[in-house]
């Protein structure tokens, strides 16, 4: 059985940070599916024509050692229907490189799963979509459900790390809380939340898509379900598109520890995506079109992750980058716009995106909300992109005051302009105490709530040593009975 | 503040996501600790006293997170 690691190999050093460390690498072996999910972003289901061939995936496993990753995510399509996947697993663990495949599930026998546990598999992460009727209609195959949770239980007896992925969008919400209970009931240990990206399939099941406004309903009941979830051995992992800054930013990032906080997207800095064909990206899910910094076949993995101004966008990334509400916002700084994947795939450029639940607060508190509206369908290629307009409308009676279509946009980056050698400590906020909302390190007064800083902060203290206090002593009593 | 001793890792979308994560920060450990010691409280009174102490704490901190 795999040693299980005590805690995860993804978090980051500081070395790792400024050293541009592709530590966590996520890799399409095949674009063949076995699922019609109506939101794919990869419209998977047939292979790739030209998919790497056995010896240039195991290639591949060296040259990631070298840069030194650590931990390897498999997907697809599903990565089981490649036949050689036990190697690249085999080769991938050789190097102790933690991995793990995200899969459907639909087809992941005994047999195969077998096969990967041998090779040194070391986790399964399956995606449920919701309840059975949701998730086998979106999934587009009946009993694909009930396969997913049959996945998720032999992988577990198996003595594999279970998790399972959620795609939040318009008819998901109401599903949650029951599938909260089957994923505690099947014993997996965390659970993350992702919204449903304007990509590929999504873009022609535009339905699918949440309105940005109503994550004002959906935020509260994901910060319940995380609170029961932490209470029942289930911990709740908001994905990099469950933005930002809000009333529950302090409890969910960094999964009860205050001091960790959105930082920005990490592309192309310390996430590395491949797919099947080998073109690499800056992270898997970006549009092929525009963030492909090259291709294992034509130039080494090194030269095109140290090399490549595709891959090197976000470490170029600025406020001037920003555009939209996220051009002046508060945490432009630290957040940089969210995830690159979300906005440029709505808007054909990062850095305005309407996926954020500060930013939504804010319109409201304004009177105002924003909606998107598809403007232009995707091509039927891989990860390909549509477009979408953003519209702000008033709440009371619904009249369009703007549009992202008429907001000045960002200028490309000069290609030429070689990006930082050494990679950004990302800056830390503070919290203040009274409101709980993040603010900018040296702030005296609360831009949110008002309050005094550092009286707030001094009763917090207060608070905090009195906990402390308590644990110690129930601490010192447990230790007394356990000792007699 | 101190610094974390590490940064948390990235959660893209398509991958696995963070496994062997833990809840961390004082009310998880409040709430671990008060079902410890729920556990031991029927044979040991003098348990009792400081539950009660770390139970309001509990309620306090739960109730400044909402
Ligand atoms: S409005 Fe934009 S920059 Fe501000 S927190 Fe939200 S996503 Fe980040
Ligand atoms: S594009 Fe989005 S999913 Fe990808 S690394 Fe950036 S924030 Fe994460």
């Amino acid at each position: 059985m795999p040693e299980e690691p005590r805690r995860p190999v993804r978090n980051l050093s500081d070395a790792d940070i400024r050293a541009f460390v592709p530590v966590h690498v996520i890799w399409e072996l095949t674009l063949a599916c076995d699922l019609k999910c109506m939101h794919c972003g990869s419209r998977a289901g047939h292979r790739r024509r030209t998919e790497l061939t056995t010896e240039e995936c195991l290639e591949v496993v060296e040259a990631l050692a070298r840069l030194g990753t650590r931990e390897v995510s498999l997907i697809g399509g599903e990565a089981y229907l490649r036949r050689d996947w036990t190697e690249i697993i085999r080769a991938l663990r050789a190097h102790e490189i933690y991995c793990a495949v995200q899969t459907g599930g639909r087809n992941l026998s005994v047999e195969r799963l077998q096969s990967a546990v041998d090779a040194g598999l070391n986790g399964v992460g399956v995606s449920l979509d919701g309840m059975q009727a949701l998730h086998d209609r979106v999934r587009g195959v009946q009993g694909s459900f009930q396969k997913a949770v049959d996945t998720l239980r032999r992988a577990r007896a198996a003595g594999l790390a279970i998790s399972v992925n959620t795609q939040v969008g318009a008819q998901t919400q109401g599903d949650l809380p029951e599938l909260m209970e089957t994923i505690i009931e099947v014993g997996a240990t965390q659970w993350q939340i992702q919204l449903t990206v304007a990509m590929g399939n999504a873009v022609d099941h535009d339905d699918l898509l949440l309105q940005p406004y109503e994550l004002l309903d959906l935020m509260p009941l994901l910060a319940r379900l995380y609170d029961e979830g932490v209470a029942r051995g289930l911990l709740m992992v908001v994905g990099n598109n469950i933005g930002y800054f809000g009333p529950y930013e302090h409890i969910w990032r960094g999964f009860g520890d205050e001091r960790v906080h959105w930082s920005g997207c990490a592309a192309g800095q310390t996430v590395m995506g491949i797919e099947a064909d080998g073109t690499v990206k800056g992270c898997p899910s970006l549009a092929t079109a525009d963030f492909a910094g090259g291709n294992v076949r034509d130039l080494t993995l090194d030269e095109i992750w140290r090399g490549s101004a595709a891959i090197h966008f976000g470490r170029l990334r600025s406020v001037e980058d920003l555009w939209g509400f996220c051009r002046s916002c508060y945490y432009a700084e630290v957040c940089r716009g969210g995830c690159s994947w979300t906005s440029h795939s709505l808007l054909g450029v990062p850095g305005n995106n309407p996926y954020c639940h500060y930013r939504a607060l804010e319109h409201q508190r304004r009177g105002l909300r924003e909606r998107v509206a598809k403007v232009r369908e995707a091509a039927k290629t891989p990860f390909a992109v549509g477009e979408f307009e953003v519209l702000t409308e008033r709440i009371a009676d619904g009249t369009v005051v703007a549009s992202s279509t008429l907001q000045a946009r960002p200028k490309k980056h000069d290609v030429r302009a070689p990006a930082p050698a050494i990679g950004q400590i990302p800056p830390r906020l503070d919290l203040c105490r009274a409101c709980d909302a993040y603010i900018i390190a040296g702030e005296t007064t609360c831009p949110h709530c008002g309050a005094d800083i550092r009286a707030a902060a001094a009763e917090s203290a207060e608070a905090a040593r009195r906990r402390a206090a308590a644990m110690a002593e129930v601490e010192r009593q447990l230790a007394r009975i356990r000792s007699v | 503040m101190t610094e974390p001793p590490y940064h948390q890792g990235p959660r893209p979308l398509y991958a696995v996501t963070i496994h062997h994560c833990i809840a961390e920060g004082d009310l998880a450990k409040m709430r671990q600790l008060r079902s410890d010691a729920e556990k031991h409280l029927a044979d040991h009174g003098d348990v009792a006293a400081a539950l009660e102490v770390l139970k309001t704490e509990i309620a306090k901190a739960e109730s400044k997170k909402r």
